[in-house]
Order: C-alpha cells, then structure tokens, then sequence
C-alpha cells in the first residue's frame, strides 16, 4: 500500500546541496568585450574560477551555503574596462522536509537589497527551489530558484 | 467406587500440588537490560550505539484466572549510527511507561499481552549541505517534549530458573504515533526503530526482548 502511494503521489525533495542561480545576460557589450573568465569571491579553490571564454547567454553559477551573497567577478580580455563584480543577496534557510530530510532554499532578503554591482543594470528574480509535494498525478516540480538578468 | 474416588482425589491432588510448584503466578519483579549489550559490544554494527536502556517491571495477578497485569517503565539514552553523510547520528534520550493486560496460554509458560505505551523523548542532531564551491554548510536541530502514544502487544516465554529467577523471552510489535513529527527521528525510545514514512509520524517497531523475573515472596 506504501509502495503504491509513493507511486501515485510526487514528492519533490527540493536542493540538499549547494544551490545554483542563472545568470542571462542581455547586455550586448558584455558580449561583445570578451569575457576572459568569471571568479567567484571565497571560493574553497583559491582562485574560484567558474567558466572561462564563451560568456554569453545563460549561465548556473554555485551560491554559497555560508553567507547571505555571493560574488562573481567577470573578467575582460583586450578591452579598457579589466573586470566588473556582481553580488546577489538572498537568504538562506535550511529546514526540515517531511519524508525528504532537511533541505535548503534561498529567499529574497527582507531588506529588499537584491545585488551590488558595477553592471548599470541588473535583475533579480527569486524564485522557490522547494516545490510543495502534491498528490495530484503528473504535477510538475515549479522550482526555478533564483533568476539573474544583466541588461546594461 | 471406592476405588474410583481415591483415584480422583490421588489426581486432583497431583494436579494442586504440581499446580503450587509449578505455578506462574504471583508477583515479580523484572529487568530488561539486554537492549543495552549489542550497542556497546557491536557499536559499529548496530542501528545505535552506546546506549544505555534500562526498563523495570512489575508483574503481578488479577482477580481473573490465568490473567495477570504487567507495569514497566523504561529509561534511553544514547546515539544512533551514522547511515551515511546526509543522515548522520543522533543524540536521543527519553523515559516511557506502558501497561498491558496478559492471559496466559494452557501451555502455561507462553502468555500474550497488549496494551498502551506512551513515551517522552528528545533528541539533537546535525546535518550537512555538500558546498563543493564554497564549502560545507554544518547545520544543527534539537527537539524536545516529544511526545509518542503507541499500542504494544506481545507473546512471550517464561523460563523457570530457579525458585524465584525466571527468564522472559519476548516478541513484540508495537505502533504509534508522534504528536509533534518535524524530523524523522532514526530511533524513538520505547518504540525503537521506525521507517521514515508517512511524514514521519508514524512509529513502527518490533523486536526481541529478554527480561529476567524475580519473583517476590
């Protein structure tokens, strides 16, 4: 009966590890300027590099699970401009999810303050990475996480 | 005739007299403490370690024949294995009572009893996030007052040992369920150890018990 019920109902655990956001970017000169490579800030590696070349589009950078933001550093190649930081803040919060175990889920600050950066300007969506479990049959897991545009 | 009723009262007087000798009933007074061997002799084999269990009983006649009342308390405290990194030990301690209503077979040495169970527990653990990139998150969660009420029943065996030393074997199954259930506990006291289902509210255990009896003049 167990067996049977655990078949029917869809139980979405949500993140036990290190979450990830993804970062589009919509800015034609970020583009165009040859991204070298982007770092982040107290990486366990000291030198924190997360990608290299190619920059464009969409990307799913690590946050960490030890503060309340994160920074990249995007680096340029061949170009006046050397490097531009980006920050996003959010919250974490670690709880305890029937039938999965404790999972962990990064919520818009209650401060309001989104992100710090040297990009003009930046987007910032956050959305749930725990979905609710549902028993409906085929109900779909909405996690999204949190959502980062750079525009200009 | 005649003959007849020395016969019968010849056979009835065997029966009384095997009856007081080897008679079950009265009051004792029993220990189960065996639970706490396996987790300080095998600490890495089994399902909790170092802990200890101590359970009283009192076991004593009602009016009824071949029925009888048994009280027990019992005392854990102690920590459980480490299955793997995402669920790793925890501390627990807790006291539990339970009552149970037993009538004995016409084997006269196996007896069924059932009856309520309610226990008090609280338990602490920690528990780890995997951060590749940045490092480790080590977070950590302490309950208290939880609180179990659960249904037992039982067969069990009795050993004669000596005069007023008996030895109990015991199966048992018990259920229950928790009042408060925000995390999935691996062991609860007096219940032992539950499947993580059902929102882990549900409490689901059975096992092997050993209880030595002594039996009170």
């Amino acid at each position: 009966m167990f067996i049977s019920l655990l078949l029917l109902g869809c139980v979405f655990c949500g993140p036990q590890q290190e979450l990830t956001v993804v970062i589009r970017s919509t800015n034609t000169l970020l583009d165009s300027a040859k991204v070298d490579s982007v770092f982040a800030l107290n990486a366990l590696d000291s030198i924190g590099q997360l990608v290299s070349k190619n920059i464009t589009g969409m990307h799913s950078f690590p946050i960490s699970l030890r503060a309340d933001s994160t920074t990249y550093v995007y680096k340029y190649e061949g170009s006046k401009k050397t490097a531009d930081t980006l920050t996003i803040f959010y919250e974490r919060e670690f709880r305890y999810k029937g039938d999965c175990g404790f999972v962990v889920n990064a919520n818009k600050p209650r401060d309001g303050r989104t992100h710090r950066s040297t990009f003009k300007k930046v987007e910032v969506r956050y959305g749930t990475y725990i979905t609710p479990n549902s028993w409906e049959v085929g109900a779909q897991d909405t996690s999204t996480g949190i959502y980062v545009e750079i525009k200009e | 005739m005649k003959t007849l009723v020395v016969l019968v009262a010849i056979v009835s007087l065997g029966f009384t007299t095997y009856a007081q000798q080897d008679s079950t009933r009265g009051s004792y007074l029993g220990l189960d403490v065996i639970n706490s061997v396996p987790t300080y002799a095998l600490p890495n084999w089994y399902y909790i370690r170092k802990t200890i269990i101590v359970e009283p009983y009192y076991h004593f006649n009602i009016k009824r024949p071949d029925a009888s009342v048994v009280i027990g308390a019992g005392f854990a405290k102690g920590s459980t294995r480490q299955y793997d990194e995402f669920d790793p030990s925890q501390n627990f301690q807790g006291a539990y009572f339970r009552a149970s209503y037993e009538f004995q077979h016409r084997s006269r040495f196996i007896s069924v009893g059932y009856g309520p169970i309610i226990s008090f527990a609280s338990y602490s653990g920690k528990f780890v996030f995997d951060g590749p990139t940045f490092g480790d998150y080590e977070g950590s969660f302490q309950e208290r007052n939880n609180v179990a009420i659960g249904w037992e029943g039982y067969i069990a065996y009795d050993l004669k040992l000596g005069r007023y030393l008996s030895l109990r074997f015991l199966l048992r199954n018990v259920m229950g369920r928790r009042t408060k259930a925000s995390v999935y506990v691996q062991y609860y006291p007096g219940f032992g150890y539950t499947p993580p289902l059902l929102n882990n509210r549900f409490l689901y255990s059975g096992g092997l018990s050993f209880q030595l009896y002594y039996r009170l003049p």
